[in-house]
């Protein structure tokens, strides 16, 4: 459905994207996955950028491709299946350019906006998690408190001074810029929240430390400090105090990309499964062995396309400027659950060799178990949904 | 997203549907329930036949609402959520005439069809499953060697003669003719697994229709063993060539099995608003239990499921309706909604709590239908055979 929906160029694009993650970003995933991600590694945002997919959405007035939600998500789809971690970089873009887009100024709009279109790669950053406290290190945030944030903004003459400590930002290390949400020092309340961009060569910016994470391990992802940071008034995005309902609508308008990086992993994990039935010829005949396999499997795929659906139907309806608050969410819960689904049973079917280091089953295992945690954790995604039941 | 693609005309209808289903159908859907097949009540279809909705898919040449299969699961999703009894009263019509719209002659068309669009209730039966055996024929040659059909045909110097006996026919108490697989042993060879499909009125000599069985769920809608003692096949009886049964079979299956995704979604709809009423008005510690968590998260979890069923059942539909290959997606379908439908209404028994396990509260109801759907038209087991078989 979602395909026949696109124009025949949108479907090119997507049949050479496939091309590209299976083959090259494939390869690379894989070798940054089992070297770890302590260093930022370009040669996947190299590949992005050659085809300007780092940020598919943006409208041709900044040198982007300006496609449609439906035609992105099924782009997030096929780079998930090479590698979960590219997609990821390219999701972090569409967060980070969300705000900018929907409620930047114009001078931040052609400021930045067509950096992220150039032949070089040039990524942004999302930069919403806050550190909940330095003292807890490993114990982090409880997930509802994704807005309450501790980084602070101040205002000084016709500057605004940014402090604070983030955690968990991808792209944090590599980006041109970041989108960064924090408070008015002199609130704690929700309505006093405000997006403000900062170029990453801004003084005062610190990289801690990179998070080693068990997933997307190809999506170079850091703690960062803000000591202190000083950019001019106009980086404001928005009017002061309606950085909460940015949040929630960069939320709505991207997690539907979000679940089709589920889709994708899912499916990469099914095909794996579904290969070595083929293979061993496990399909179709009616013995118990092969039941199990067969059912599984079917059970899979099942699942996997109406996740696909789920997905497609919120990028339509944000396409469409349709109400896609709910069926956003609902999208990534069931395209998050089913990914990691898919991906346990995928190691359950492969057996104790998919439980070793290097095999793709457990990459995608790791990989889909990262999206119940990023872009908002599932608990803080149940309970907007459930406010619009 | 498959809504927008329908006319407005039938967008009007499927909200007209909604209306005349909460009018009528609702508020008695625990007494159709109650009284089961055993005491029979034809009030609900005959409200169904006055507007012309017990098979809406049949052609406006024949009387019908010509509405196409996304149409029809919207319909059936609507009546479902109603009294799935009804509804599956309605899908097992429009399988006893799936074989007709595929390879019916015109007169058999001509004959057939205008009896389920007519303004007086009359319904067709199907009768696919095995007395004892289950849905075999489907499994490689080998297997049918083994089980063959319990509906065997002779070849004699008189014509063919029908003996045998099918359980489980839906629709059995009232229907007018049933649609049903025979089996020639004699034309079983490694070429052909030897099916005619047949259309046969139900008031020819021979056929004997068994007791009511009480079933579990979907007690609306009749069930009965039919008996064949000698009965005479007719040439107008044959669908389709000889011995294609089998493929026309699997090719109409796979049309109607999304319909039967769509009455989930509509008793997984009905369980999951009930769940969500029940939870605004039930109190626990002086909050409704809805501002529990636990009870938040699952309703949640339950709205994801019925919008990913729905989109699995519409998307099948929809490549059903364009005329693309249907044969994965219409599996799928099944699959995913009566799963989601089971689900929900389970949980949907957990959240409206002790009350729902009293005979009578609309929640058991639900959890009964949602079960007893997911194996009628081939349980689930059986789609993921024939899905795995194409993976």
């Amino acid at each position: 459905m979602a395909l026949s929906m696109l124009s025949d160029s949108d479907r090119q694009l997507i049949m050479e994207v496939r091309e590209l993650a299976s083959t090259q970003i494939a390869e690379r995933g894989n070798h940054l996955d089992l070297i770890g991600d302590k260093e930022p590694d370009w040669v996947i945002p190299t590949l992005l950028a050659e085809r300007n997919i780092l940020a598919p959405t943006l409208p041709n007035t900044y040198g982007g491709r300006g496609l449609s939600v439906m035609a992105t998500a099924a782009i997030i789809e096929e780079l998930a299946v090479g590698c979960a971690g590219a997609a990821a970089i390219v999701v972090t873009n569409c967060y980070a350019l969300t705000p900018i887009v929907e409620a930047g100024s114009k001078y931040l709009q052609d400021q930045f906006l067509p950096l992220i279109t150039q032949k070089e790669p040039h990524l942004a950053s999302s930069v919403i998690n806050d550190v909940s406290s330095e003292l807890e290190d490993h114990t982090g945030s409880i997930p509802e408190d994704i807005t309450r944030i501790s980084t602070t903004i101040r205002q000084q003459g016709n500057q605004v001074v940014i402090n604070g400590n983030k955690d968990y930002i991808f792209n944090g290390a590599m980006a041109d810029y970041m989108v960064v949400l924090a408070r008015s020092i002199d609130s704690r309340h929700k309505s006093r929240l405000q997006f403000v961009v900062i170029p990453a060569n801004t003084s005062g910016i610190h990289i801690v430390k990179p998070v080693q994470k068990i997933g997307m391990r190809s999506a170079h992802t850091v703690r960062l400090q803000y000591d202190n940071v000083t950019v001019p008034e106009n980086y404001r995005i928005g009017r002061p105090g309606g950085g909460y309902f940015l949040l929630l609508q960069t939320f709505d308008r991207n997690l539907a990309l979000v679940g089709a990086i589920g889709v994708g992993i899912a499916r990469s994990a099914y095909e794996l499964v579904r290969d070595l039935a083929r293979q061993k010829d496990l399909l179709g005949k009616n013995t118990t062995a092969n039941y199990y396999f067969a059912s599984a499997l079917a059970d899979m795929s099942a699942h996997i396309n109406a996740a696909r659906l789920s997905v497609a139907r919120a990028a339509y309806q944000i396409d469409q400027e349709g109400n896609y608050s709910r069926v956003s969410a609902m999208a990534k819960l069931y395209a998050t659950q089913v990914a990691q689904q898919v991906t346990s049973q995928a190691v359950d079917l492969v057996g104790r060799m998919g439980f070793v280091v290097g095999h793709p089953a457990e990459k995608y295992l790791r990989d889909a178990q990262m999206l119940s945690m990023v872009a908002g954790s599932d608990y803080l995604h149940r309970n907007t949904v459930a406010d619009q039941l | 997203m498959f809504r927008d693609t329908i006319s407005q005309q039938d967008k009007e209808l499927v909200f007209f549907t909604r209306e005349l289903i909460n009018q009528h159908i609702v508020p008695r859907a625990l007494e159709y329930d109650a009284l089961g097949n055993e005491q029979f009540d034809g009030s609900a279809l005959d409200i169904l036949a006055e507007y012309n909705l017990l098979a809406p898919i049949i052609s406006p040449e024949y009387g019908g609402r010509g509405a196409s299969y996304l149409v029809t699961a919207m319909l059936l999703e609507e009546i479902g959520a109603g009294c799935a009894g009804v509804a599956a009263a309605v899908a097992a019509n429009i399988q006893s005439i799936a074989p007709l719209l595929a390879a019916g002659t015109p007169e058999q068309l001509g004959h057939y069809l205008p009896l389920l669009t007519a303004p007086q209730t009359s319904l067709g039966a199907v009768a696919m499953v095995e007395n004892g055996v289950n849905l075999d024929v489907l499994l490689p040659t080998e297997k049918v060697a083994k089980h063959g059909s319990s509906l065997q045909a002779q070849r004699s110097s008189h014509g063919d003669i029908i003996n045998g006996c099918k359980d489980y026919v839906m629709n059995a108490a009232t229907a007018k003719f049933i649609s049903t697989l025979v089996e020639y042993p004699e034309c079983r060879d490694k070429t052909s697994s030897g099916f005619q499909l047949m259309v046969i009125p139900l008031d020819v000599p021979g056929i004997k229709k068994g007791p009511s069985g009480r079933k579990l769920g979907l007690r609306y809608c009749s069930t009965a063993e039919i008996e064949f003692k000698a009965v005479k096949a007719e040439p107008q009886f044959m669908i389709g060539g000889p011995e294609s049964g089998l493929e026309l079979f699997k090719e109409c299956m796979d049309k109607t099995v999304p319909l039967i995704g769509a009455v989930c979604v509509g008793v997984a709809r009905a369980a999951y608003q009930h769940a969500l009423e029940v939870s605004k008005e039930r109190k626990m510690a002086g909050h409704p239990v809805f501002e529990e968590s636990a009870v938040r998260h699952s309703l949640v979890s339950m709205a994801s499921k019925l919008n990913a069923a729905r989109l699995s059942v519409h998307h099948a539909c929809w490549m059903i309706d364009k005329g693309m290959d249907h044969t994965l997606t219409s599996p799928q379908a099944k699959i995913v909604a009566s799963q989601a439908a089971q689900d929900i209404t389970s949980r949907s028994m957990e959240i409206v709590g002790s009350q729902a396990y009293v005979n009578g509260n609309p929640a058991e109801k639900y959890l009964r239908d949602a079960k007893m759907l997911s194996i009628v038209d081939g349980s689930e087991q059986f789609h993921r055979f024939l899905l795995a078989s194409q993976l």
